[in-house]
């Protein structure tokens, strides 16, 4: 009958628009273009130590920059380009990484580099990189010299690349840190310094030295180890005999373990406090229950303090990766996705494309990642004059209980 | 004989009757004019998907973010002496400037410098609460008690601040950079550290004690440059 047609037709109509208008409101996430895969590749190369004593550190790392890299191309995060991760292993070897470093710059497609872990294996790649305006951004490396130049400490700072960044922050603050708060907060008062003559290590060392001393702190005694060592029974014994209050090491957790387990087997009931490279799960494991009352500091605020960092550890987990994203996994993806905001900026400078020449688009990335600033997983993220992160936050962590847990957490402007 | 009711005439279909045999809701659509139909019938779906998109509008937007930790809602900054090293009261000062950086406002609880030697005095008095698009002037008076064990040229020295908003309360270490170092070290080595009065070859009359001079016990490396904005 006709009113009845007319009815249907009625509500046919009005359910057409409402579910028109209904689509319009979820599309919010969407960046507005529709179309399914890119047009370029580009490949994000990635140096860690994938295999030996630090590869859980390594594993944590290129399972980030790959979520980065899966949720930039899930978001079609720049239009018309596809991300593709390389990931080589340096197994934390200089060599290496610098032939790695080669690799890289051989290969048209990759247009930035995330890592190393290692500061000793990022002297060795920052040059091969900046000879090619290949654009680099460390994870986790922290010693000074990277960004500053060797003259740093008498204040004579001098960028060495421009093409080197890193979101995290130096030993320059990590390692004074660390003597300002165990001198003053924890009391303790002598030290004994031992350190694993790697570039990290014995600058870090160095840098919590000469604070201490200042302080009015005694340094008892120092020594050295050999980190590919895991017999550490002498300098045990030694440090027992010093009556030192604490240790410092400088090194990393793979001897780091061990040196705390025998210290402590060998009768000095005292902390070992060390920096960044103690700060991972395998360092209370491999220590098995003497690392309890140890302290490491590390870069950033601690991640359960971020909220940008919870989507990550929610993301990380239902992304099933099998290990950890351990300390240095918020800095990783952060890293990557600032070459990703590079990669945008130049091609929308180049009316939506890539310059054609690899060379001209290396420069041009280089030179877009020294104004990228966005909110990352870790903070804001962006870079200062000499490539180094704008986000100078770190924090002090005790074992307790077979964790790491904050004691404090400090900001730095300098 | 029964009466014979005369049957009523259908109505023209312009008119509409009231009582029991008036004409149903289609039969007066039908009888409604074409145009008039059709405009009413645009302006009903009109109404309707109006106020469809009134209702996708009216519907509540996701829920507010949590405020940040207190670290990361606050900036403090030094901005330089006020007032120098002075050897009769054994004190200086100094001002910070601090400021709320989200919409959550942030309360300064307690604020010292951690050195056990040193005595800290705050103005404007504490808790004081910082709000965002308010930068304060907080003037910090520091008093040494004793110039032993004092550390004179410490590279990193930071204010222990504990702050509080509605997420958490946190006690952190405001690490405020190298022209704070330098200006530290340069106010308690003027306190603790007197130099000598200049020697004066005058008249047997004339009397210019020479303030003891402890010197230095060793080499002391410069703190660090000066340097940094002191707004």
């Amino acid at each position: 009958m006709r009113h009845r047609s007319l009815l249907v037709l009625t509500t046919a109509v009005t359910a057409g628009a409402l579910t028109l208008s209904a689509c319009g409101s979820r599309d919010g996430g969407n960046s507005g273009n529709d179309s399914s895969g890119g047009g370029t590749t580009v490949v994000i190369g990635l140096d860690a130590p994938l295999t030996g004593d630090l590869s859980a550190l390594g594993q944590g790392i290129k399972n980030s920059a790959d979520l980065a890299v899966k949720t930039a191309n899930k978001n079609k995060e720049v239009e018309g380009v596809t991300f593709k991760l390389t990931s080589l292993d340096d197994a934390a070897q200089a060599g290496t990484g610098q032939q790695n470093a080669t690799k890289f710059v051989g290969n048209d497609k990759v247009l930035g580099v995330i890592g190393p872990l290692n500061s000793h294996v990022g002297e060795s790649m920052q040059k091969v990189l900046a000879n090619a305006n290949l654009v680099q951004v460390s994870p986790a490396n922290t010693a000074p010299q990277l960004t500053q130049g060797p003259e740093w400490q008498d204040g004579k700072k001098v960028r060495p690349f421009k093409t080197y960044f890193r979101t995290s922050t130096t030993d320059a603050v990590q390692g004074p840190y660390a003597a300002q708060y165990v001198y003053n907060e924890m009391k303790l008062k002598s030290v004994f310094v031992i350190d694993d003559k790697k570039t990290y290590g014995a600058g870090l060392a160095a840098t919590f030295k000469k604070e201490f001393e200042k302080l009015g702190g005694k340094v008892v005694a120092t020594d050295n180890v050999n980190p590919e060592d895991r017999d550490f029974s002498a300098i045990a014994t030694k440090v027992k005999n010093s009556k030192a209050d604490f240790v410092y090491y400088g090194g990393e957790y793979p001897a780091g373990a061990p040196l705390t387990d025998q210290i402590k087997k060998a009768g000095a009931k005292i902390p070992v406090v060390g920096g960044d490279a103690l700060f991972s799960g395998d360092y209370i494991k491999l220590a098995k229950k003497n690392s309890e009352g140890d302290m490491a500091t590390s870069v950033g605020a601690p991640l359960e303090t971020l909220d940008t960092a919870k989507e990550f550890m929610k993301n990380y987990k239902a992304a099933g990766y099998k290990l950890p994203y351990e300390a240095y996994g918020g800095y990783a993806y952060d890293s990557t996705w600032a070459i990703v905001e590079a990669v945008k900026a130049v091609v929308e400078k180049n009316d939506g494309k890539l310059p054609e020449n690899a060379d001209e688009t290396r420069k041009q990335i280089t030179e877009a990642m020294q104004d990228v600033s966005f909110s990352g997983v870790t903070g804001d993220v962006s870079f200062d004059e000499f490539g180094d992160t704008t986000n100078r936050q770190l924090s002090v962590y005790k074992v307790k209980d077979g964790k790491h847990v904050p004691a404090k957490t400090g900001e730095f402007k300098g | 004989m029964t009466a014979r009711h005369p049957q009523p005439r259908k109505p023209p279909p312009d008119l509409l009757e009231t009582g029991d045999d008036r004409p149903r809701l289609g039969e007066r659509w039908a009888a409604v004019p074409r145009r008039t139909r059709l405009i009413a019938t645009a302006g009903l779906l009109l109404t309707l998907a109006t106020a469809a998109g009134l209702r996708v509008l009216d519907r509540p937007g996701p829920p507010e973010p949590p405020a940040p930790w207190p670290i990361h809602a606050t900036d403090i900054t030094y901005t330089g002496i006020s007032r120098p090293a002075d050897r009769q009261s054994r004190s200086f000062s100094f001002t910070l400037r601090a400021e709320a950086t989200s919409r959550t406002p942030v309360t300064v609880e307690t604020l010292r410098q951690g050195y056990r030697s040193l005595r800290t005095h705050v103005t404007p008095r504490l808790p004081t609460t910082l709000r965002s698009g308010h930068p304060h002037r907080i003037t910090v008076t520091m008093t040494v008690r004793s110039c032993k064990d004092l550390p004179l040229d410490a590279g990193l020295p930071f204010l222990d601040v504990t702050l509080r908003n509605v997420r958490a309360r946190q006690e952190i270490s405001e690490i405020l950079g190298a022209a704070y170092a330098h200006d530290l070290t340069q106010a308690l080595r003027t306190i603790c550290r007197p130099t000598p009065a200049p020697r004066h070859s005058g008249t047997a009359h004339s009397h210019h004690p020479v303030t003891s001079f402890r010197g230095d016990t060793g080499s002391m490396s410069p703190a660090a440059p000066r340097s940094g904005n002191r707004t």
